[in-house]
């Protein structure tokens, strides 16, 4: 799951992952989402540029073999 | 000693960052100031916890982990420091506040955000509940009870008031009139169109290149490593400071500030009562 702060200043940005990630797939350029959001320094952008968001695989892996359907 | 009184100036002030001048000081209390915001102005979080049920696909070192990162809000007046309480830091009204966190998943995956954290106490919550802290798939269930407690940064980074804090000499750029030659690059002044920052300008009525943004110069030296007639010089005013501080939310700025002068002062006077009579 994205990480609640930024690994090397500290800043709480883990609130802003889902915010950025609407606005980019909305079609905002990247550079103007991170304005849009306050993220100013480099170390917490590569945080939300460089970020793979897996949890959901591993949940719907979790559905599957733990025998959990969605609809039973 | 009789320089004049050190004092500071506010630049700049935007929610939770403030960019100020420390002015007529010393490098030795401007570091102190930043060490002290960093490492010793107290703050809430959650550090102990006893996870009662958690069947989701995160597990609970990582659950905990990301759950003793959320920022609290933090009134410091109404706690004390475990260690300097009544309780002598067994845990009481005064210096602890239990968090409850419940959740269950239905028939599709939920999920758990920081807003679904139950404080007994309205001072201390999260700062925000958009902070995601796990998913659950069908069925998951989550119960953890929470206890949230004033600490140092120096035990532990969640407890740490500031993300970024630093400080910078308020830069200074001489040129010496009678060396320099006004060289130029493409009709731009060379060192002007050198400065990365783009906080040198020319000075329309002189000629000659002048730190227009003093605030802005990153004391990086492009301007005068360019310089062929050492005509340019870069001098640091190792008196003034030019401060950055950024809260995590946790406490306000000027909290912060004041707490980290105040936690100085008491340093020092607790040195002086040591070393006894020497005043
Ligand atoms: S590079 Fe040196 S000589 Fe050229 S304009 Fe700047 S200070 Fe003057
Ligand atoms: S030190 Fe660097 S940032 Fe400052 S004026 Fe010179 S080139 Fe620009
Ligand atoms: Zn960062
Ligand atoms: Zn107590």
């Amino acid at each position: 799951m994205y990480p609640i702060r930024c690994f090397t200043c500290g800043a709480p940005i883990g609130d802003k992952f889902e915010k950025f990630k609407k606005l980019v797939d909305s079609g905002m350029p990247v550079n103007k989402a991170f304005e849009e959001l306050r993220i100013t320094r480099y170390c917490c952008r590569r945080m939300l540029l460089t970020h793979v968001e897996y949890i959901d695989d591993i949940v719907e892996l979790d559905m599957l073999y733990m025998k959990k359907k969605y609809k039973r | 000693m009789n320089s004049p009184n050190p004092f500071v100036e506010i630049v700049e002030l935007k929610g939770l960052s403030i960019r100020f001048i420390l002015k007529n000081s010393n490098t030795a209390f401007a570091n102190a100031l930043r060490r002290i915001m960093i490492s010793e102005v107290p703050v809430m979080a959650i550090s102990d916890f006893a996870i009662i049920n958690n069947t989701s696909p995160i597990f609970d070192e990582i659950l905990v982990h990301r759950l003793s990162l959320i920022p609290l809000t933090t009134d410091l007046d109404g706690f004390n420091l475990p260690e300097k309480c009544v309780c002598k830091g067994i845990g009481c009204s005064r210096c602890q506040v239990t968090l409850i966190l419940n959740v269950k998943a239905g028939d599709s995956p939920v999920t758990v955000y920081s807003r679904d954290i139950v404080s007994s106490d309205p001072r201390v919550i999260p700062i925000n509940g958009d902070f995601p802290i796990a998913k659950l798939s069908a069925g998951d269930e989550i119960l953890i009870e929470m206890y949230a407690r004033l600490g140092r940064g120096k035990d532990n980074a969640r407890f740490q008031p500031v993300s970024a804090c630093a400080y910078k000499y308020f830069p200074r750029i001489v040129i010496n009139t009678s060396s320099c030659v006004k060289c130029t690059n493409n009709g731009i002044l060379k060192c002007v169109s050198e400065c990365p920052k783009g906080v040198l300008d020319v000075n329309v009525e002189t000629g000659y290149p002048y730190l227009r943004d003093p605030l802005n110069c990153s004391l990086c030296k492009a301007c005068v490593d360019v310089c062929e007639y050492n005509a340019i010089e870069l001098k640091p005013d190792d008196t003034s400071f030019i401060f950055y501080v950024e809260s995590t939310g946790s406490l306000p700025l000027h909290k912060i500030i004041y707490t980290a002068a105040t936690i100085l002062a008491e340093k020092c006077d607790e040195f002086l009562s040591k070393i006894g009579g020497f005043r």
